[in-house]
């Protein structure tokens, strides 16, 4: 049978590549320090004036060139990395950061995420709450020999009825 | 000629879609068969009707008739003869014809199949009414607002070419993908709005619909992993998701398509969650909408929204109508919706299925928020401020890690009510295995504790479903003498679903290893600075030593193609690894530079560089190295999860005699399509 071939294969092949996957997973780097890494750093967390979607670091055009090299320049005259991006912010307003600040007119927007996960597992948690409430604890619905999933159970019964 | 006529079947498609639309609630009222059967064929027609208007623009691409001005606009005379193909989707107006074509072929393949076997010839009318409106509105679209037919006065001499972006493989299908899946989904909506309109409390509607779901559901999975693999060889990021618009709208109506086809098996095996069920359907839909309208519109600034036209705010009233039918279709309907059955403990499947689905409503709303907050903000506040990917990377990414360990947890949960003892039994195997592979990657250097959390989350969850496969076969070979293969096909042929499912979970899985290993672990350096012929850099564990450039002919025969050369080598003891080609075409006639990295390295460690500039023609050049760890594994992850789909999917022969399905509440006819 062609599909159960194929499956077989497959999952052999799948297998394989875990395998192979863990065997040969090598995640651990050293830092190597790249020139300007301080710069560059710093680009990532702006966005680019020209290109839209993308961060200033990645980002090839003429204005970003000079936006580079106006970071470079503030970090040689002795600027932190913030006072850098503070630069950025207070001349073109928070527009230009990558990650909006979590405090200020833009709090909003981190709290929202958060207050919806919180309330909606919190209304879950309710319905929950409420129906077993008017439901007292009963026996398992299915009835299941101690340690025994009814799934696999049921699976070995139809099992042994198809022989 | 032949693309006027293919206009004028596409105008007569339209009057077929409101003929339908009309006349099959009306045959439904007055009992008169002969009258929902006329609707049914009408809504038939539309697809050849499409078709023929697609084959009208297909005709005057590749006879290049730049008296077409979409001709014009999409392709020229260099543009080769497979892109003038899939030039049809390659700017606005003609990729909502395409879309339509795609939705005509599912109206048709809903139209054609055997309503009176599948027992749900009552709904049958209203299923055609809705899709005939929904088909009627995106032709209405195409023919009054986006027309891709019309001549322009003064033909130029040639087109103008296809977008140099979208000249890639996965450009190609993605988009055809992306509509299938939207538009796959409307099958299911359509049965949910048939069955709330004959007012039916049971659970018809799902299983009539449920492999058009998942058929919805994979192809709107492939085209987002499509999508990404385009990202990630063409746009030059080094990254396969940006949290671009355009990505996160497809996103949004998976993160809700998803949790339904989870909630929609509690509706079938406990009746309960019918109000849910409706509530995410609806909304899958209007995610739908919701995010065409933005995108269309130009609102949203976006690395490929196509064209900026006035489609945009018609979009927004339809959706607005849209929801206020759904909503008060749904509000008059509530007392049918009524449970049958309660949730007897949360220490349940059904338990762990409702904080599933919260968790990706949550999810959803999180990337839908994280989307529209420049325009929130522009509104309210006056100034327009960017979200980046740091953002979602911060809040989406907590939420996605919890619902693998959900996945890693809800398996063991039995519908009903679950034992502790049992299920804390079934842990210890998976959280011992996670246990060594977290002390094996502590003892190879990776120290970070929270990407090494996570590894050790997915190990968990991995082995987890594994298990599933390892007791599902061991209960086979108790029960007959099966060899463990045999178990395993058999196992899956009889509990398609279940063991599909378990693919589709297993190839996430792979997937989140390598989010996370080029979230954590991934490199990358600032552009270099100018590179001098046989000169060094060093990035990671790689030297990269510049060979020279040189121009290479143009793969599509209209742009100039300057191809760069790097010896890779092992930046220890530098043993050559390899070579690296990476190029930049520049587009003339669009004024446009693509940026095409060479992609190299091992499967585990990917190496991408990227051509950022040179000088002198090649003394100097500069170059952007990332090297994305386990990237590879998304990829692969993708594969299974469509594999998953097609075990989900394929209608397996009976071979043994069959025995009554063993989890099912009744027996579940086959709700399945004609073909």
């Amino acid at each position: 049978m062609i599909f159960a071939k194929t499956l077989r294969a497959l999952i052999c092949a799948l297998l394989g590549i875990l395998m192979l996957g863990w065997l040969t997973a090598n995640v651990a780097y050293a830092q190597a320090p790249a020139p300007d890494e301080e710069t560059y750093r710093i680009a990532k967390q702006l966005n680019c004036p020209t290109c839209a979607g993308r961060n200033l670091a990645d980002c090839p055009t003429e204005t970003c060139a000079q936006w580079k090299a106006e970071i470079k320049a503030q970090l040689d005259q002795g600027k932190s990395a913030q006072e850098v991006l503070d630069y950025f912010q207070t001349r073109f307003g928070p527009t230009v950061l990558q990650e909006p600040p979590k405090s200020g007119a833009t709090a909003p927007l981190w709290a929202a995420p958060v207050g919806a996960a919180i309330v909606f597992l919190i209304g879950a948690g309710l319905v929950m709450w409420r129906t077993s409430q008017r439901n007292p604890p009963a026996a398992p619905s299915t009835p299941q020999s101690e340690g025994e999933d009814p799934f696999v159970a049921a699976l070995e019964r139809e099992v042994r009825q198809s022989e | 000629m032949f693309t006027d006529l293919g206009h004028l079947s596409v105008i007569f498609a339209l009057i077929a879609c409101l003929y339908a639309a009309v006349v099959s609630p009306l045959g439904a009222q007055r009992n008169d068969d002969r009258l929902v059967q006329s609707g049914r064929l009408a809504a038939l027609m539309t697809f050849p009707l499409v078709l023929i208007g697609c084959l009208g623009l297909w005709y005057a691409l590749l006879t290049h008739d730049f008296g077409v001005k979409y001709v014009a606009d999409v392709s020229s005379l260099a543009t080769p003869i497979f892109f003038r193909i899939t030039a049809l989707w390659g700017s606005q107006n003609g990729s909502i014809l395409f879309w339509c074509l795609i939705m005509s072929a599912f109206v048709a393949a809903a139209m054609v199949r055997d309503w009176d076997a599948a027992g749900d010839k009552p709904l049958l009318p209203y299923v055609t009414m809705t899709m005939a409106l929904v088909l009627g509105f995106f032709l209405f679209l195409e023919l009054f607002l986006a027309n891709a037919f019309l001549r322009s006065d003064f033909p130029p001499q040639d087109g103008r070419g296809l977008n140099p972006l979208l000249r890639h493989p996965g450009m190609i299908i993605h988009p055809p993908m992306l509509y299938a899946g939207y538009t796959g989904l409307l099958v299911p909506f359509a049965f949910c709005i048939a069955s709330l309109i004959t007012r039916r409390s049971d659970d018809l509607w799902l299983r009539s619909s449920r492999r058009w779901t998942l058929v919805g559901w994979a192809f709107l999975t492939a085209g987002l992993l499509l999508g990404g693999r385009w990202a990630h060889d063409v746009l030059g990021w080094g990254g396969y998701w940006g949290w671009d618009p355009s990505e996160n709208k497809p996103l949004i109506t998976w993160l809700i398509a998803t949790p339904f086809l989870h909630s929609a098996m509690i509706q079938e095996k406990r009746g309960m969650f019918k109000n849910w069920n409706v509530f995410l359907m609806m909304l899958t839909f209007a995610s739908m909408f919701f995010g065409t309208a933005f995108i269309r519109s130009g609102l949203l600034t976006s690395v490929h929204a196509f064209a900026a036209s006035d489609i945009g705010p018609f979009f927004m009233g339809a959706m607005i109508v849209i929801l206020a039918a759904c909503a008060m279709l749904w509000l008059t309907r509530l007392d049918v919706l009524r449970s049958e059955n309660k949730l007897d403990s949360a220490f349940s499947r059904e338990g762990i299925f409702l904080i599933q689905n919260v968790l990706f409503l949550s999810t959803s709303f999180t990337v839908f928020i994280g989307t529209i907050f420049p325009i929130l903000s522009e509104a309210i506040g006056g100034t327009k401020i960017t979200v980046g990917p740091p953002f979602f990377d911060q809040t989406a990414g907590p939420q996605m890690a919890a619902l693998v360990a959900l996945m890693g947890m809800a398996p063991l949960l039995a519908w009903g009510k679950s034992s502790g003892a049992a299920v804390s039994r079934q842990m210890i195997v998976p959280a011992a295995f996670a246990l060594v592979v977290m002390i094996a990657l502590f003892v190879g250097g990776a120290n970070q504790p929270i990407p090494l959390l996570l590894f050790g989350l997915c190990a968990y969850t991995l082995a987890q479903t594994v298990m599933e496969y390892v007791r599902g076969v061991r209960a086979r070979m108790r029960g007959g003498n099966e060899s463990v293969p045999v178990a395993l096909v058999r196992l899956a042929q009889k509990n398609q679903r279940r063991y599909g499912g378990y693919l589709v979970h297993l190839g996430v899985v792979l997937m989140a290893i390598g989010v996370i290993g080029k979230g954590f672990y991934g490199q990358d350096t600032i552009t270099t600075p100018a590179v001098k012929l046989n000169e060094s850099f060093t990035v990671g564990d790689y030297t990269f030593t510049y060979r020279g450039i040189r121009p290479v002919p143009c793969e599509f025969n209209d742009c100039q193609t300057m191809q760069a050369m790097l010896l890779i080598s092992s930046a220890g003891d530098g043993r050559i690894l390899g070579a690296a080609f990476p190029y930049r075409d520049y587009y003339p006639m669009q004024q446009h530079t693509a940026t095409i990295p060479d992609i190299s390295g091992t499967f585990n460690n990917e190496v991408y560089v990227i051509l950022a500039g040179w000088d002198n023609n090649g003394a100097t050049a500069s170059f952007q190295v990332f090297i994305n760890p386990l990237i590879n594994w998304i990829w692969v992850g993708g594969v299974v999860m469509i594999l998953g789909f097609f075990v989900c999917f394929w209608k397996v022969p009976e071979r043994e005699p069959a025995a009554a399905p063993i989890t099912a509440r009744r027996p579940a006819p086959a709700g399945a399509p004609a073909k």
